[in-house]
C-alpha cells in the first residue's frame, strides 16, 4: 500500500488527503473525507449518482483516480449550497416535488449547477443533454426537467 | 371538492430538504466504530454440486475476521420474500433458501462470505477461496425446465411442488362455462406474448448494516418492510423477534419490490458476519450483483383467446400463463395468481378460464416488482381486446367504454369494486391523447408510420386477502401538544411518510406542522407491513385515522371532564379544543403551567374560565396530572381496486423498428388525491417504467453458460432523460369508501399498463394483427414484425 | 498495486517516464473506459501516466492543410469547437452524442480509439475523414491512419512505449459534407447496435469524392469500399443512395452479438473474436444488415445537405 499526499480543493477548501492515487475519487470524498452526499449506484460512469464538478465540469467521481485531481477544484453535493444559502436548483426541486427516493438526486442537482454556471439560459436539449447520465427510476424526470427550467428563470431574474 | 386543510394539497415532502442538500442518510452512509466490510463469492456455473471448498488462503490473509460457507453457516431453510410469515390460510409455503447451501442454482448464486477491515482485503479474500463444482444440467427457460426428462433443481422439496420443477400451487380461475361462452361468440382472437424477465434497477443497491451488542442484533438496511424482515430474522438466526432491531437508516434508494422481505441477501449475509466476527459488518451490493444476483420481475409466456359477440359483447376469456420463477421461489404463488386475477377482472366477461403457474430455472431469482405479476397478463388482455375491436370494426376505446368492468360489478377479485372512475378517466385520457386523431394518423402510409393505443387496469390497495395484511398505528400526543405518529411504512420515495402525515394532521384535525411520523423502524412502531402492494397510504393511513379516532376521544373526554360537560360538546379546530357552545368554559388554573415556550397558547386576560384550549395546554396540563393521551389504531380484512388507463402515440421508423413516443398519457382512479406532487410523482416515474418495459429493457442470458449478458448499468436500457417523451400525468378522483379520507392504492399501478398501450399503438401504426408479440419491441423486434406481417 | 501517479509536462518527459516500466504503466487521458472496464487490469499496473499537464496536447490549431488536435482534447471540447464545427459536422455529432456529459467531459477523442473498442463512434467518422494519428517514442514518431490502429479485436496496435500525440484531419474542401448516425435501443448513455459515418464531395451535383464507413465489425471499422467506387462521377440524388446502400450491405460481415464472452463473468475476456465484446447491444447480425442500407442512405443525404447548407 503506497499512499501520497494528494492535495486539491474541496468545496472551496484546500484539502489534503493520503491515499493511494488509483483510488476512485468518490471512495475518498466519501470514506476519507467523510462526505456522504455523493452516492454511488454503479462504480461504472452508468448512473451519474456520483456526479461532482472537476475544475467547472460534471464528472462521474466513480471514474476518477484520486490522483488526477491534484492542483484541481472540486466541488460536490455539500458545497452547492453556498453560506446556507440553497442553490435556486435546490429550491425548485423541493418545491417542485422533484425529489423522490433521492438517492438520485445530489447528483442531479450537481450536474445542473454545472449546466447553470456554463449556460444559465438552457433550452430542453440543453437540459436533456446536462441529465443524460444521470438516471432516475422514481421520477421520469418530469418534474426534474420542471424544476430545472424554474431554477433556470430564477437564476436569471436574480442575475 | 372538500374543506380540508392538510388533504389535497400541495405540501412540500418533509424529505426534501435533506435530500437536495446531499444530507439524507441512506444504509451506505451508515459507519459503526470498528465496522468491517463484506464482500460475496458468487457461483460462476448456473447449476453444480460443491464438491470442495477452501477457505484456508482467505482466512489466512490479514485483515480477515471472518469467512463464511455453507459448511459453518446456520443452515435454516426459509424463503426471503416477505411471504415467509405472511401467507394466508390453506396456502403453500415454499422455504427452498437458506444463506448458503451445498448446491448453487444460478450464475451468481452465494457460495461464501468474507468480512474484513477494509473492502480491498475483503475482495482479495473472495479470490483466495478455492471451489470445486461438480456441474449440473441446467435450464434457462421455463418451457425446457417444465419437461420431464429434466433434473429437479429443488430435487429434495419435492413435496412442495405440484409439478415438475413448479414450486408451490397454479393458479385456476374459472367462472361459467368455457366451452358455452365461446361457442355463443362470433368472432374468436388468439395472441400469445413471450415476455423478457427486467429489473426494478432502483438506485440504491441492497445494503445492510448489521452489529451486536450482547444478545441483540440491530440492523439497518433498505427493506421496504422492517417488521417483516425482523420475523425473518427471528426465523432465520432462531433468535426472538424482542431482541432483534430492523430500521431504515431512515431512508431507502427506490424500492420497486425488489425488498418486500429481506434485502436479497444484505440482511443475512451481514448479520452472519457480525455474529462470526463480533464486529459490526456492512454489506452492499454492487450493481453488478444486483444485475446478476437480486430478484427480477418474472419473464414468461402468456396467452390469451378472446370471443366476443358482432357487437362487441365479450363472452368467453381463456388465458393461461408460463412465468420464470428463476432459481428460488421467493413471491413464487403469488404472482402468477395476481397476474390472473386481475386481468380477469378488467372486463365484463361471463365465461373465463384462467391457468398459470410458474417454473424453476437456472437463472437470477424472480420476485416482486411494481405490478406483481399484473402487467405481463394486463398487455396480453388488453392487446386481445384491440384485436377484437379491429376484427369487428369497432373503436378500442368504445369497446373499453362498453366492456369494461365499472363500480358494483361481480368481477374475480376477493373485495368488492367499491368505487371506479375508469369511465371518466378513460374520457379524460382519450381528450388529452387527442384520441380522435388517431383514425387521421392512420392514413399516412409512408416510412414512418403513427398510431395510437391504450390499456386499462385494476389492482389492489393492500395484500388482503391474497397474504396476511393487517396495520397497526400508534399516535402519542407530547406533553408539549405536538403528536408523534408510529407506523412501520418504509418511505422508498413515494413520499407516503408526507402523505401518511397529512392523513394524521387532518383526522386529528392539528395544523400538519405538529405531526412528525417516525421512520420505518421496528424499536418504536407496531407491527405492520411497511410498504408494498400500494399498500402504504391506504392501509398505514386507515390505521392512522382509526388511531386518531382513538386519541382524539381520550382529549375530548379529558377535556370534557375537565370544563364539566360532555365530549359531544366539544370540537377540535387546527389544534384548538373548544366547546361548541361558547358558554362552557374551561377553568383558568389548567392554563397555567407554561414551559414550551415556542408551542400554541390562549391568549389570556383577567377572565376566570375560557371556551378553547390549544393541544399544547391540555396536554401540558394532563401531563401535570400524570396521564397521556396515547391512540391505538389497527385495521384489517380490507381493500379496494384502483383503476387506470395509459394511451400511447408512437411513430415507427419503417426501416428500423425504431419506435418513437410522441406523446404518453396515464391517468389514475386513487380515490381522494392525498398530495398532488406525490400523486403526479408516482404516476410519472410508473409510466416511463412502463415504457422502458415495452421499449427496450431486458435481462438475457447465454444459453450455453448460463450466464446474465446485462451486468453493467450501461447494459440495461432504462430510460434516461434524453429518451422520455412528453407524458401527462392525470387523475379523477372519487371518495373511495374503505380509505382513509377516501384514498386508494397507487404505487404500482402506473407501471402495469403503459406496455400495453404501447404494443396496441405500435401494432395501430402498423396496421397488423400480430398473433405472436415479443416484449421489449427493440427496433429489431419491430422490424421483424413488419417484415412478417408485410 | 499502484505505486504512483505521475503529471508528465511535456511529451518527451512522458516518453521517459513510460519507456522505464511500459508494462506496467497506464496511460491516462481522460481515464474513463480505463475505469469501467479496466479495474481488474488496474492490479497490475504500478505508474499512472496522467498526460493531463502536458499542454501542448491541449491544443487544437490549423497546419498546412490539417486541423490539428492535441491527444488531450476531450469530446466536449472536440464537440464545441469553432475548427471543429466549421469542418466536421460528422465529428460534432459523434463527439456530443457518446456516453453522457460526465463522461464527455472527462474521455479523450483519442482514448476512444486506443481503448480499442469495436463500436467506437469516433473512430468509425475519424476513419471516414481519413485522419492521421501522430505516434510517439523516444525514437521518434510515426504516422499511422484509423485502420492501422488497431492490432486485434478489443486491442489497439499502439506499443507500450508509445504516445498518441494528436490527430490531423485534413481540412474540409469546397463541395464537403460529413454525417454520421448512429442506431441505439434507448437515447442517451448507449452503446450503438450500428454506426455510419459518410464522407462527401460534390461538384455540381456530380461525386468527386465519397467514404462511407461502419461499425461494429472488429477489431476496428472499416471503409465500404464498394461505395466509394459506385458513387464517385455519379449524381448525388436519393435514387444513388439507396443504391449504396443496397451495395454495401453486400461488401461487409456483421456479427450477431452478444455470443460468448468470458468478461461478463468477471474476468478479462480470453476470445480471440468475442461478439459480446464486439458489441455489448443485443442485436443480430440480419438486423444490422437489414438497417445498414438505409442508415448509409440517411448519412449519405444528411452529408449531402450540409454540403448544401
Amino acid at each position: 500500500m503506497s499512499l501520497k499526499k494528494i492535495s486539491f480543493f474541496l468545496n472551496g477548501e484546500a484539502k489534503d488527503v493520503y491515499a493511494n492515487p488509483g483510488d476512485m475519487l468518490v471512495d475518498v470524498i466519501r470514506d476519507k473525507l467523510g462526505l456522504l452526499g455523493t452516492k454511488v449506484g454503479c462504480k461504472t460512469g452508468g448512473c451519474g449518482a456520483c456526479t461532482v464538478m472537476l475544475d467547472g465540469l460534471a464528472v462521474n467521481s466513480c471514474m476518477i483516480p484520486v490522483g488526477k485531481v491534484a492542483g484541481k477544484s472540486v466541488v460536490t453535493i455539500e458545497g452547492v449550497a453556498e453560506n446556507n444559502e440553497l442553490h435556486p436548483i435546490q429550491e425548485a426541486m423541493m418545491e417542485d416535488g422533484a425529489v423522490q427516493c433521492g438517492y438520485c438526486t445530489p447528483g442531479i442537482i450537481v450536474s445542473a449547477k454545472a449546466l447553470f454556471d456554463e449556460n444559465p439560459n438552457p433550452d430542453s436539449e440543453d437540459i436533456h443533454r446536462a441529465l443524460e447520465g444521470n438516471i432516475c427510476r422514481c421520477t421520469g424526470y418530469i418534474k426534474v426537467e420542471e424544476a430545472i427550467v424554474k431554477a433556470a428563470s430564477n437564476i436569471r431574474k436574480e442575475g | 371538492m372538500n374543506d380540508y386543510k392538510s388533504i389535497g394539497k400541495r405540501v412540500m415532502r418533509r424529505d426534501a430538504r435533506e435530500k437536495v442538500l446531499g444530507e439524507a442518510k441512506f444504509t451506505c452512509d451508515v459507519y459503526l466504530p470498528g465496522m468491517l466490510h463484506a464482500k460475496v463469492l458468487r457461483s460462476t456455473l448456473p447449476h453444480a454440486r460443491i464438491k470442495s471448498i477452501d477457505t484456508t488462503k482467505a482466512e489466512a490473509l490479514p485483515g480477515v475476521r471472518a469467512v463464511l460457507t455453507y459448511k459453518n453457516t446456520i443452515d435454516t431453510l426459509y424463503n426471503q420474500a416477505a411471504a415467509l410469515m405472511e401467507i394466508a390460510e390453506g396456502q403453500t409455503l415454499v422455504m427452498d433458501q437458506k444463506i448458503f447451501d451445498n448446491v448453487v442454482r444460478f450464475v451468481g448464486d452465494e457460495v461464501a462470505a468474507v468480512a474484513a477491515d477494509t473492502v480491498e482485503i475483503a475482495e482479495a479474500a473472495i479470490k483466495l477461496i478455492d471451489v470445486e463444482y461438480e456441474p449440473l444440467p441446467f435450464y434457462i427457460d421455463p418451457l425446457d425446465a417444465e419437461k420431464q426428462d429434466t433434473v429437479n433443481i429443488h430435487a429434495d422439496k419435492l413435496h412442495l411442488q405440484s409439478a415438475h420443477n413448479v414450486p408451490g400451487d397454479p393458479s385456476h380461475i374459472k367462472k361459467g362455462d368455457i366451452e358455452k361462452g365461446f361457442a355463443e361468440s362470433d368472432e374468436i382472437v388468439e395472441v400469445k406474448f413471450k415476455i423478457a424477465p427486467v429489473k426494478q434497477m432502483q438506485m440504491e443497491t441492497h445494503s445492510a448494516v448489521a452489529s451486536l451488542e450482547d444478545d441483540r442484533i440491530t440492523v439497518y438496511c433498505s427493506t421496504q418492510n422492517v417488521q417483516v424482515v425482523r420475523g425473518q430474522l427471528a426465523h432465520i438466526f432462531k433468535i426472538p423477534m424482542s431482541r432483534i432491531t430492523v430500521k431504515n437508516p431512515p431512508y431507502v434508494g427506490g424500492g420497486f419490490g425488489i425488498r418486500i422481505g429481506l434485502s436479497g441477501k444484505a440482511e443475512v449475509i451481514a448479520i452472519a458476519l457480525a455474529l462470526a466476527a463480533k464486529k459490526p459488518v456492512k454489506y452492499i451490493y454492487s450493481r453488478k450483483e444486483d444485475l446478476i444476483a437480486s430478484e427480477t420481475r418474472h419473464g414468461g409466456y402468456v396467452s390469451v383467446r378472446l370471443g366476443a359477440k358482432k357487437d362487441g359483447t365479450l363472452t368467453a376469456l381463456e388465458m393461461k400463463s408460463i412465468l420464470n420463477k428463476g432459481a428460488y421461489t421467493s413471491h413464487g404463488g403469488a404472482i402468477h395468481g395476481t397476474l390472473g386475477v386481475m386481468n380477469t377482472s378488467l372486463y365484463r366477461i361471463p365465461n373465463i378460464d384462467y391457468y398459470g403457474y410458474s417454473v424453476y430455472t437456472n437463472t437470477t431469482p424472480a420476485g416482486a416488482m411494481r405490478g406483481y405479476g399484473n402487467p405481463q397478463g394486463n398487455m396480453t388482455v388488453n392487446r386481445a381486446v384491440d384485436m377484437m375491436a379491429k376484427r369487428l370494426g369497432i373503436d378500442p376505446l368504445e369497446m373499453r367504454r362498453k366492456n369494461a368492468t365499472g363500480k358494483g360489478d361481480e368481477y374475480m377479485l376477493p373485495y368488492p369494486c367499491t368505487s371506479s372512475t375508469l369511465a371518466g378517466c378513460m374520457e379524460l385520457g382519450a381528450k388529452e391523447i387527442h384520441w380522435d386523431k388517431r383514425a387521421e394518423y392512420n392514413l399516412e402510409k409512408g416510412r414512418v408510420r403513427r398510431g395510437m393505443g391504450m390499456g386499462i387496469g385494476t389492482h389492489f390497495s393492500g395484500g388482503h386477502p391474497f397474504v396476511l395484511d393487517y396495520e397497526n398505528a400508534f399516535i402519542t400526543v407530547q406533553a408539549d401538544g405536538s403528536v408523534s405518529v408510529a407506523t412501520a411504512a418504509s418511505d422508498i420515495g413515494t413520499g407516503c411518510n408526507t402523505s401518511l402525515a397529512q392523513i394524521a394532521a387532518e383526522a386529528l384535525n392539528v395544523p400538519l406542522k405538529k405531526v412528525y411520523l417516525t421512520y420505518a423502524d421496528t424499536s418504536s412502531t407496531p407491527y405492520g407491513y411497511g410498504s408494498h402492494s400500494s399498500r402504504s397510504v391506504f392501509m398505514h393511513g386507515n390505521a392512522i385515522v382509526e388511531a386518531a379516532k382513538n386519541v382524539k376521544a381520550q382529549i375530548l373526554e379529558y377535556a370534557a371532564s375537565l370544563a364539566g360537560i360532555e365530549s359531544s360538546d366539544l370540537e377540535i379546530v387546527d389544534g384548538i379544543i373548544r366547546t361548541i357552545d361558547s358558554s362552557r368554559r374551561f377553568p383558568k388554573n389548567i392554563y397555567a403551567r407554561r414551559i414550551f415556550l415556542d408551542q400554541e397558547f390562549t391568549p389570556l386576560g383577567d377572565e376566570e374560565f375560557y371556551s378553547s384550549i390549544t393541544f399544547t395546554e391540555l396536554a401540558h396540563y394532563a401531563h401535570s396530572q400524570e396521564k397521556q393521551f396515547m391512540g391505538l389504531g389497527s385495521i384489517n380484512n380490507t381493500n379496494a381496486p384502483p383503476w387506470y388507463c395509459s394511451f400511447a402515440d408512437v411513430s415507427v421508423d419503417m426501416d428500423t423498428g425504431r419506435i418513437t413516443l410522441n406523446n404518453f398519457v396515464g391517468v389514475h382512479d386513487v380515490g381522494t388525491v392525498i398530495n398532488p406532487d406525490c400523486v403526479e410523482g408516482q404516476i410519472n416515474g410508473g409510466n416511463l417504467q412502463g415504457i422502458g418495459y415495452a421499449l427496450g429493457e431486458a435481462l438475457t442470458y447465454d444459453e450455453r453458460t448460463g450466464i446474465q449478458y446485462v451486468n453493467e448499468i450501461q447494459q440495461y436500457m432504462q430510460p434516461t432523460i434524453m429518451g422520455t417523451p412528453d407524458m401527462g400525468a392525470y387523475y379523477v378522483e372519487e371518495k373511495e369508501p374503505n380509505g382513509p379520507f377516501g384514498a386508494k392504492g397507487l404505487g404500482e399501478t402506473p407501471c402495469i399498463s403503459p406496455v400495453a398501450a404501447i404494443v396496441n399503438a405500435v401494432c395501430n401504426a402498423l396496421d397488423i394483427d400480430d398473433d405472436d408479440i415479443k416484449v421489449p419491441l427493440t427496433p429489431q423486434v419491430v422490424l421483424d414484425m413488419i417484415k412478417k406481417n408485410s | 498495486m499502484i505505486q504512483d501517479y505521475l503529471f508528465p509536462t511535456s511529451v518527451e518527459e512522458a516518453l521517459k517516464i513510460l519507456v522505464k516500466d511500459p508494462e506496467k504503466s497506464k496511460v491516462i487521458g481522460g481515464g474513463t473506459s480505463f475505469y469501467i472496464d479496466g479495474k481488474e487490469l488496474a492490479k497490475d499496473i504500478s505508474y499512472f501516466i496522467d498526460l493531463g499537464q502536458i499542454k501542448e496536447l491541449g491544443e487544437i490549431y490549423e497546419e498546412d492543410g490539417f486541423i490539428v488536435m492535441g491527444a488531450n482534447t476531450t469530446l466536449t471540447q472536440c464537440s464545441k469547437n469553432p475548427l471543429i464545427k466549421e469542418n466536421y459536422p460528422a465529428l460534432v455529432k459523434a463527439s456530443a452524442n457518446l456516453g453522457s456529459t460526465q463522461i464527455r467531459n472527462m474521455a479523450t477523442v483519442v482514448g476512444n480509439i486506443v481503448n480499442g473498442k469495436p463500436f467506437s463512434d469516433l473512430a468509425t467518422v475519424l476513419m471516414a475523414l481519413d485522419a492521421v494519428f501522430t505516434i510517439e517514442d523516444q525514437d521518434g514518431s510515426r504516422e499511422t491512419k484509423v485502420k492501422d490502429m488497431y492490432h486485434k479485436l478489443g486491442i489497439s496496435a499502439l506499443k507500450a512505449t508509445e504516445l498518441v500525440t494528436k490527430i490531423k484531419i485534413p481540412k474540409r474542401v469546397q463541395g464537403e459534407g460529413s454525417a454520421f448516425q448512429r442506431l441505439e435501443i434507448r437515447e442517451g448513455l448507449s452503446f450503438p447496435v450500428i454506426n455510419v459515418a459518410a464522407k462527401l464531395v460534390v461538384d455540381k451535383n456530380i461525386i468527386k469524392d465519397a467514404v462511407v464507413t461502419a461499425s461494429p465489425l472488429a477489431p476496428g471499422p472499416k471503409v465500404i469500399e464498394a461505395i466509394g467506387e459506385f458513387l464517385i462521377g455519379k449524381e448525388a440524388t436519393d435514387d444513388n443512395f439507396v443504391e449504396a446502400g443496397l451495395l454495401a450491405t453486400k461488401s461487409i460481415k456483421f456479427h450477431t452479438s452478444p455470443l460468448n464472452c468470458g468478461a461478463i463473468a468477471g474476468v478479462t475476456c480470453k476470445f480471440e473474436n468475442c461478439h459480446y465484446c464486439l458489441n455489448p447491444v443485443p442485436s443480430t447480425a440480419q438486423y444490422r444488415h437489414e438497417v445498414l442500407p438505409v442508415l448509409v442512405k440517411r448519412c449519405l443525404s444528411l452529408a449531402l445537405e450540409e454540403i448544401n447548407d
